[in-house]
């Protein structure tokens, strides 16, 4: 009896052996890579840089610049639904030239332009936060701008641009489509302040170094409705929202880490964009910068002297990083001090490159009156 | 008790090393062929899964088109109109890519990396915007990545160029970097895979605008796709993903199941080996068990002892066995690869699949074999009487004397085996066990046979001389329960030798025949192709017209060759333009050629393989569904004939005919007839001067016989080394069992001796002796291992391939089986002559 359980011992312990010879699994790892890794200039050449001012037209700025290799189309916005939901979303089309020169090719899908597309949802009454990521090769027939000139692809995402009859943008319009599973957004903007050019006429430094900027526009202020589709049911929505265009070829030094950005909408009718790059350390200000958009539309750029920042706590996500959460900001210039706090906990994008896009609320005073305002911060660089 | 009596079997078994270590290599032998053979059958499937999975992935559909390409216009718009589905386009052509002297058949899939995400790992997307390697490939539209395995075969790394052949023509890339696939990483697969982006692989092959097909991720009935399929334009289909893998697959059917076939009937050989060694032991040592009975031992006990020391023997030849076959199974892997290559697709992937049900299958087989093998004896010494047991004669008797009872149980068996073989419908693990059946059947002959053979054998010796032969004769009759079982051992691995030769020299046969009769152009000319036994549809007809005016130049003989994928299933459709004076070249089954002639370029029918016909189960009159462009179509057969070319068959229709169904088309082979007084190599190097734009492979027709014998051979040469392996059981299996059984003997001789007997007439007589039964196995194994080709041939090979073949008596087998019978017969007593004859006879004679 012993040896016949000797045996048995002996026989599994020959099949286990070969059980688990068959073949270990490797579990792939996807590519984490840091902002500063894609911002800063690294393998530039070939690329145009942003290094002077240049003229801005409208329409046409607001289609790709596809000898830069990063361009985006940014919007973000606080949406509301008759009953009382609130919501925020933020839907951004981005444009990488992985090589500076379209590939010699008569093949349909040729193409040298990646675009992607990152959409979230903040449920700020249901406390959910939903994001997704796509990509598509931008060759125009795949994806990416496509080859009439009025709509961008991104699988079922979707951004069409119906031009006005003026030069200054004012009466573009802009439809956004946006999918996530069975989270479905479906928006028209039309801009309710004109256009912003930020920095020197636009032209956007991040750093003391040349060519480390961006051409950057804005619409501050967009009226914006339409429906949000989520759990089945269908809501209608109306809200304002913000939209950011960008493109650059090299916007961060190496000493650069990231930037906390925030762009805040108060009750008034101003607005304001702000933001800093940190340094390696984190917490170093390497550089400041922001713009303050009066009820009219006046634009007033804010210097580095001007914008004070400070974080006063912290949170830290699902995913184990740790990103600000509640921030003391100061326009010593105008006279403005407030408290600005995320609206949900984790509103992290676990995408390729891990980021902080979520909604805000702003509270304080401005020229000593009480004022409350919403906003979007994004905050980059905190997950490597 | 237990203890010391399983203790003193362990002792038995050391003591007696060279028959212990025989009984273990008879399992070992055993065990080892099943599992290789099974490593080589999940090994390739597993390889075939990789490859098709490299293609498909998780796509549940996949949009194709019967001539292989589709507009990439079809994927765009069908990406703007079906949102909620995922799309990505493909591009795949199977290689062969050529460094220096070398060839491997690769992969070439040409994929959009940003498509790719939910459905194949090949890429590292979000490396791209860092630079990775989809960053290299779009820097450079000529470039391509290619797997590890591939670089390591080649020799070839990043930077380098990679020139291969794809439809025909030499085509040249630039390898930007050396990926690592995901399977490679987990060892044990090697992958040929050619990467490239899908605008990159439209550049490098020369097909602008156009894609091979484009897979999709949908819910089989969902609304949505019902609408995409009938929105589809002419000529493309949705398929279900893993059908075109799945009728790739069963393409393979009948060779796996021969493979298996031939595996079980080295599994038969290998348990009947395992079967007689075992029992054997346990007879040769009745007498032992008998004493042990007298000293108090009772029978449970005994037989527990005789199960677990055949156990312990089992078990380790088992263990050993399975590494045995493992080591062996990764050569046999790389034969069955090459032949699936061969006949019937392109393999990308190399893999070697060990799976625990393969370990499990090869334990069981020697555990169980040698367990009933040990326990029909052991039954024996447990329910005799102790006397009984130690009386040998007990067991002589029966078998000695009454042969008439063997002859019944033999009778009763083939007539088992026969009806079960006579069954009309049954497959092929049943027409095994009618084998078996035969097998039993003809074993229980082998006393009798025995019995005559010696009586036979006195009778010819005239009295009073040869004693010393005589004596050893009749002591095989007189020890018949043991040599009973040595010899039908024998007799059943020397038949399963014979059988396989002399089958496989049959099939041979009968396919030489064949191509004498069907190859009778004088030269060949065709494209190089990846698979040995197709040619590739890839010359364009314009070819014809320039043959036709070469000087010389009688008449041609042209084909067109298409795999059509038509419920399910792969179907072979060939278009052949064949000159009336060149239709003697085909036999038909039955009717009269002439009509069935009449019928084929009237397009009133077509004509359909042996093979086809009996695969499908139709025959002449009936109908077969050929699915062209515009549709199935059903066409009306004409006429079957004999063709060897392919086990699944094909269907063969006039050539204006097949481009009716097919429009464009391209040509496979054509067959060039000279006239009586032209020059055959003056024309050949004509043909060599054509003005092609795809590489020609002009061959006479001495050249094309040669290469479809060598494909025939190569196809076989699983089934020629288990052959030779049933030769080193037969061989092992007579060694073992004569030397066991001379070693036995020891008193006897010892008696010999002292009446008076030399060591040298000592050994004569153990020599005369194992020979005679060498002999006696040999002559058994002649009708049976014929019995066994036969069924072989006209059930087994008939059943699962549907060819009829010639039967083929071979000679030297049957000589070599005698051979091989006698001299290990010879060789098996050389040791226990040698050892009686220096033994001192007083100390065995002492014993009692």
């Amino acid at each position: 009896m012993k040896l016949l359980i000797i045996l048995l011992l002996l026989t599994a312990a020959t099949l286990l052996f070969f059980h688990f010879n068959e073949g270990t699994k490797i579990v792939a790892a996807a590519g984490n890579y840091s902002v500063s890794d894609i911002m800063s200039s690294g393998d530039s050449l070939g690329f145009e840089k942003a290094l002077t001012v240049r003229k801005f037209s409208f329409p046409d700025d607001h289609f790709p610049h596809d000898s830069f290799r990063t361009e985006w189309w940014y919007f973000t916005g606080h949406l509301n639904t008759g009953d009382g939901k609130s919501y925020g979303y933020q839907f951004t089309i981005f444009r990488t030239a992985l090589i500076p020169v379209k590939p010699e090719n008569t093949s349909d899908f040729t193409t040298s332009q990646l675009y992607s597309v990152h959409f979230t949802v903040s449920d700020f009454s249901e406390e959910i936060f939903r994001f997704s990521e796509d990509f598509v090769r931008g060759d125009g027939n795949t994806g990416g701008f496509n080859k009439k000139r009025t709509e961008f692809t991104v699988n079922r995402n979707r951004l069409r641009i119906l031009p006005g009859n003026d030069a200054t943008g004012i009466s573009d319009t802009f439809l956004i489509d946006a999918v996530n599973g069975d989270l479905k957004l479906s928006l028209r903007l039309i801009p309710a302040k004109k256009i912003v050019l930020h920095g020197d006429e636009g032209l956007s430094k991040k750093s003391y170094s040349e060519g480390n900027a961006s051409y950057y526009y804005s619409y501050t202020g967009m009226n914006t409705a339409g429906t949000i589709t989520t759990g089945g049911r269908v809501y209608e929505v109306t809200g304002r929202s913000w939209m950011d265009r960008e493109w650059s070829t090299s916007a961060l030094e190496k000493d650069q880490r990231g930037w906390d950005w925030f762009s805040i909408a108060l009750e008034d009718g101003s607005e304001l964009m702000l933001f800093k790059i940190r340094g390696q350390d984190n917490k170093s200000v390497s550089f400041s910068k922001g713009s303050y958009i009066d009820p009219a539309g006046n634009v007033k750029n804010l210097t580095a002297s001007e914008i004070v920042i400070t974080e006063i706590s912290h949170e830290e996500m699902k995913s184990g990083h740790r990103y600000p959460s509640e921030w003391e900001i100061g326009v010593k210039g105008e006279d403005m001090k407030f408290r600005v706090k995320t609206l949900l906990k984790d509103q992290e994008l676990l995408v390729s490159v891990p980021y902080y896009e979520g909604g805000i609320s702003v509270s304080g005073e401005k020229r000593g009156s009480k004022i409350a305002g919403k906003g979007y911060a994004e905050l980059t660089g905190y997950a490597n | 008790m237990i203890s010391l009596l399983d203790k003193s079997s362990v002792r038995y078994l050391l003591r007696h090393p060279w028959q212990s270590m025989l009984t273990v290599l008879g399992i070992i032998i055993g065990v080892a062929v099943i599992v290789a053979i099974d490593i080589a059958n999940t090994s390739s499937m597993k390889a075939f899964g990789i490859s098709m999975d490299n293609v498909t992935g998780k796509a549940t559909h996949s949009v194709s088109s019967s001539n292989g390409l589709i507009d990439d216009s079809l994927y765009f718009s069908l990406r703007a109109q079906y949102p909620d589905i995922s799309f990505a386009p493909v591009i795949e052509k199977n290689v062969a890519v050529e460094e220096d002297s070398s060839r491997v058949k690769a992969m070439f899939l040409g994929l959009d990396p940003f498509s790719e995400g939910p459905f194949r790992n090949l890429f590292d997307v979000s490396g791209a915007v860092r630079g990775n390697e989809i960053t290299a490939l779009l820097q450079n539209p000529m470039s391509v990545l290619i797997t590890k395995s591939l670089s390591d075969e080649l020799g070839i790394k990043a930077n380098d160029s990679l020139a291969f052949t794809s439809d025909g023509v030499k085509r040249k890339a630039l390898v930007a970097a050396v990926t690592e696939t995901e399977n490679e990483k987990k060892g044990n697969i090697k992958e040929y895979l050619i990467l490239t982006d899908i605008a990159n692989a439209q550049k490098i092959s020369g097909i602008y605008g156009k894609i091979s097909a484009i897979d999709l991720i949908a819910e089989s009935d969902s609304p949505a796709l019902l609408q995409l399929e009938k929105s589809l334009p002419a000529g493309t289909e949705i398929v279900n993903a893993g059908m075109r893998g799945d009728a790739t697959k069963s393409m393979t059917e009948a060779f796996e199941l021969n493979l298996t076939a031939m595996s079980l009937l080295a599994l038969i050989v290998g348990i009947f080996l395992i079967f007689n060694t075992i029992s054997f032991s346990v007879i040769r040592r009745k007498k032992n068990y008998g004493l042990s009975r007298v000293i108090g031992v009772t029978g449970k006990q005994l037989f527990g002892t005789i199960i677990f020391e055949s156990m312990l023997l089992a078990f380790t030849g088992s263990v050993i066995g399975i590494f045995a076959g493992i080591a062996a199974g990764r050569e046999v892997v790389n034969l069955v690869t090459a032949t699936l290559g061969d006949l019937y697709f392109a393999t990308s992937v190399k893999a070697v699949s060990i799976s625990s049900f393969t370990i499990i299958k090869g334990f069981s087989a020697g555990i169980f074999s040698a367990l009933i093998a040990a326990a029909i004896p052991a039954y024996g010494v447990y329910k005799d009487t102790p006397a009984a047991t130690l009386r040998r004669s007990s067991a002589e008797n029966p078998v000695r004397n009454r042969p008439a009872k063997f002859a019944v149980i033999s009778l009763l068996s083939s007539a088992a085996g026969a009806g079960i073989l006579l069954l009309p419908e049954s497959g092929i693990y049943l027409s095994y066990t009618g084998i078996l059946f035969i097998i039993i059947a003809f074993s229980f002959t082998t006393p009798f046979v025995l019995k005559y053979l010696v009586g036979g054998v006195l009778k010819i010796i005239p009295d009073g001389r040869h004693f010393v032969i005589k004596s050893a004769v009749s002591s095989v009759r007189a020890n018949m329960s043991r040599t009973v079982f040595a010899v039908a051992a024998l007799a059943v691995a020397v038949s399963a030798t014979i059988g396989v030769y002399t089958m496989i020299g049959s099939f041979r046969g009968t396919v030489v025949k064949w191509l004498e009769q069907t190859l009778q152009a004088d030269v060949f000319i065709s494209s190089p192709s990846l698979v040995a036994r197709k040619n590739d549809p890839v010359m364009p007809e314009s070819l014809l017209a320039q043959i036709e005016e070469i000087k010389g130049v009688n008449t041609l003989d042209f084909y067109s060759d298409l795999e059509v994928l038509q419920d399910g299933k792969i179907v072979h459709i060939i278009g052949a333009s064949i000159d009336p004076s060149n239709y003697r070249r085909f036999s038909f089954t039955s009717g009269n050629p002439d009509e069935i002639w009449r019928e084929y370029r009237d397009h009133k029918g077509v004509l359909v393989t042996e093979t086809f016909a009996y695969k499908n189960s139709i025959g002449r009159g009936d109908s077969v569904t050929i699915t062209g462009n515009s549709g199935p179509e059903r066409m009306k057969v004409s006429g079957v004939y004999y063709d060897y070319s392919s086990d699944n068959g094909h269907i063969a229709a006039d050539f204006a005919l097949f481009r009716k169904l097919f429009g464009d088309v391209r040509i496979s082979g054509i067959g060039v007839y000279l006239d009586k007084d032209a020059d055959a190599e003056i024309v050949k190097s004509e043909l060599n001067r054509l003005n092609s734009p795809v590489e020609l492979l002009i061959r006479s027709n001495n050249e094309l016989r040669n290469f479809s014998i060598d494909i025939f051979d190569r196809t076989f040469i699983v089934a020629r080394s288990l052959q030779i392996l049933s030769v080193l059981v037969a061989f092992i299996g007579i060694f073992s069992a004569l030397m066991s059984l001379q070693l036995e003997k020891g008193r006897e001789f010892a008696v010999m001796r002292s009446v008076g007997l030399t060591p040298g007439n000592l050994f004569y007589s153990v020599s005369v002796q194992t020979a005679f039964m060498g002999l006696a196995a040999g002559l058994l194994s002649v009708p049976l291992g014929n019995v066994l080709a036969y069924l072989l041939i006209n059930v087994i090979n008939k059943r699962s391939f549907g060819w009829s073949l010639q039967f083929e008596f071979s000679p030297e087998i049957i000589l070599q089986a005698l051979i091989v019978s006698v001299v290990s017969a010879v060789l098996a007593g050389i040791y226990p002559a040698y050892k009686m004859s220096r033994t001192n006879t007083a100390v065995l004679l002492r014993e009692e």
